[in-house]
């Protein structure tokens, strides 16, 4: 009898167990389940992330105008799906769909071939100079390079650097005020056909209208009352008579294209031009030479909203301030590029003393040039210019919207804007 | 014949007792098991319900939809336990304003976990959403490009590469005043957007 009830009792207690059983399991199932979508959504996530990161690279180095995209390419366990599509000239938005199991995720990401003029500094190399305790760096800075800092220079830009950041010692701590981050090397280079062309195609081309391929010497004189004075000397001969026309007359589409040949140019302008002269060959060309000052008609930096004036000086050698022991403090407001070399202040060492070369724009160039000598003050323990000019450099934030026409654009794409889609909440029970 | 019988009664009753008593114990067991199951279980959908939706947040730091907007900096305000910041969550190119912040443990003072607190998440001037009421650890740091930590607080004016995030869930109840607890760490949010167009 008692038996029995042990049975009993031992089989209805299994019982019992069994559904406490299966209820435990059923919760370490959901337990899993609940680990392995948050996996499966990261999996999907990091799947479109990497997407991204793959076209990028496709469009970066291999073809800038690729647009194949991936169709359910398997990757790391999933699949993925990416398109590019062409906002507008220069800017792609990438749509990249990671898939894992039965989940999926976006990334949407805008990227930019952006202008060079959006620089405050660009270099492609910085040979053994290094930036120091003291100098400030307005706007963007990119360097085809390792950034060298000693001591404290001061970054107020975004800082981009194809290779790193390298400091001088322990004691240097540069300041990037909008951090810095590697970017793919990215030469400074310009296609000088395909601004000849848009020249001939609504600007102005000067060149030796002989045919003989001589270097063509052009001065430009800007009036704030939106005229240009121009005249034109080929190979070495005395200048032509000075022309004066609207700037909107000269060049509607706003450039100006010198063939084999250099540009002096000075004055006050109210319009919008690039200049770019090229050197087609010749070493005595594919010059710019800011002969004194070159202002906008309204200061850009008090006035940003009312400046509708934008220069850019384009040079296939360099962009120079020539010898003048007379001029003294000048402006340049200009974003200027230099493709072989640097803003080059020639004989800098032989000016009576130190002057200053106020800039509202941006430096572009192959290399960073010096431009004055320095001399060490014991009593201040810092160095101080002596001879030449030395920089006082502001970038124009207006160039971060709208860059001088036809200003030459960067080969790379760089990522603008980066969205993961709205918040999904995930549904348990 | 008497004798025989009350000897096999008394030890199937002991037996019996024996048995009980194991499986009484193991029904304690069992019901422990559960109850702490059942608990881990919630608090692991919570923390993968919160890590979702602040990995989604997050990653909005800084951006718009009208990227000419985007700035280098986007945190209106943040210290180790609140964080403001611009993020267009909608993606319709106007700045949206995202608030997280923690109430004290007194918001909560009816449960027996004396350290939870709720956790809210606020849209521009909406009602605020409770997206956790079982935080008891919500911690925010700030870093530059170096990663080093930034002093708090953080406002527009300064520069953030990366937000470090971390949050512990506990359990309101528990069985035996054993809290079960879920941690979520994400050492870095790279900030995508944090950087000017």
């Amino acid at each position: 009898m008692g038996g029995k009830v042990s049975l009993f009792l031992v089989m209805g207690f299994a019982g019992i167990f069994a559904l406490f059983s299966k209820n435990i399991m059923d919760t370490s199932t959901r337990t899993v389940d609940n680990y392995a979508f948050y996996f499966s959504k990261s999996q999907a996530h990091h799947i479109a992330v990497s997407g991204i990161h793959m076209a990028m690279m496709e469009i970066n180095i291999n073809d800038p105008k690729w647009t194949t995209g991936f169709s359910s390419k398997p990757f790391s366990g999933g699949y993925l799906d990416l398109s590019v599509a062409n906002l507008v000239s220069g800017i792609i938005r990438l749509t990249s769909v990671g898939k894992y199991g039965n989940y999926s995720d976006t990334v949407v990401v805008t990227a930019k071939q952006r202008s060079f003029a959006e620089y405050g500094n660009y270099y492609n190399v910085f040979n053994n100079v290094w930036a120091a305790t003291g100098d400030t760096f307005d706007g963007k800075f990119h360097a085809n390079d390792w950034i060298q800092c000693y001591g404290d220079p001061v970054f107020k830009g975004v800082v981009t650097t194809s290779k790193g950041v390298k400091l001088y010692d322990k004691n240097s701590h540069p300041k990037f005020e909008d951090g810095w981050k590697l970017q793919t090397n990215d030469p400074v280079i310009f296609d000088t056909a395909a601004m000849r062309i848009d020249a001939y195609a609504g600007g102005k081309v000067f060149r030796d209208t002989t045919n003989n391929n001589k270097i063509t010497d052009v001065k430009l004189i800007f009036n704030s009352d939106g005229t240009v004075k121009y005249s034109v000397s080929i190979d070495g001969k005395p200048y032509t008579p000075e022309v004066t026309v609207p700037v909107s007359d000269l060049a509607p589409n706003g450039l100006i294209y010198i063939e084999r040949g250099n540009a002096h140019i000075k004055g006050t302008l109210d319009g919008q031009v690039t200049i770019v002269a090229s050197k087609k060959g010749t070493t005595g060309a594919g010059r710019i030479l800011i002969d004194n000052t070159i202002q906008y008609s309204v200061d850009p930096l008090e006035h940003p909203d009312l400046c509708d004036d934008y220069l850019g000086l384009v040079a296939e050698q360099q962009v120079e301030i020539p010898f003048d022991p007379t001029r003294g403090d000048f402006t340049i407001h200009a974003s200027m590029l230099s493709q072989s070399g640097g803003l080059k202040v020639t004989s800098y060492g032989s000016y009576p003393a130190a002057y200053k070369m106020k800039i509202v724009g941006g430096i572009i160039g192959h290399k960073v040039e010096a431009t004055a000598n320095y001399a060490w003050d014991p009593i201040k323990k810092q160095y101080y210019p002596t001879n030449g000019y030395s920089y006082i450099h502001k970038y124009d934030k207006r160039f971060d919207i709208q860059v001088p026409p036809y200003f030459p654009k960067m080969r790379i794409f760089s990522t603008i804007a980066w969205y993961e889609g709205e918040v999904y909440i995930p549904a348990f029970y | 014949m008497g004798f025989t019988t009350i000897i096999d009664i008394l030890g199937a009753t002991i037996i019996g007792g024996i048995v009980l008593m194991n499986l009484l114990n193991m029904n304690q067991n069992v019901v422990q098991s559960e109850s702490m199951f059942g608990h881990d279980k919630s608090l692991q959908v919570d923390v993968v319900i919160l890590a979702t939706i602040m990995d989604r947040d997050f990653g909005l730091l800084g951006y718009c939809g009208d990227y000419t907007k985007m700035d280098s900096t986007a945190i209106i305000y943040g210290d180790s336990v609140s964080i403001r910041f611009l993020a267009d969550t909608d993606n319709n190119g106007i700045f949206d304003t995202l608030y997280y912040f923690t109430s004290d443990t007194a918001a909560l003072s009816h449960t027996p976990n004396p350290r939870d607190r709720i956790l809210y998440r606020q849209l521009n001037s909406n009602p605020p959403f409770v997206v956790a009421n079982n935080i008891t650890e919500f911690n925010l740091k700030y870093l530059d490009t170096f990663s080093n930590e930034q002093v708090i607080p953080i406002d527009l004016n300064k520069i953030v590469n990366y937000v470090r995030i971390a949050f512990k869930v506990e359990d309101p109840y528990a069985y035996n005043e054993e809290y079960t607890e879920a941690l979520w760490r994400r050492l870095t949010v790279t900030a995508n957007n944090l950087t000017k167009k």
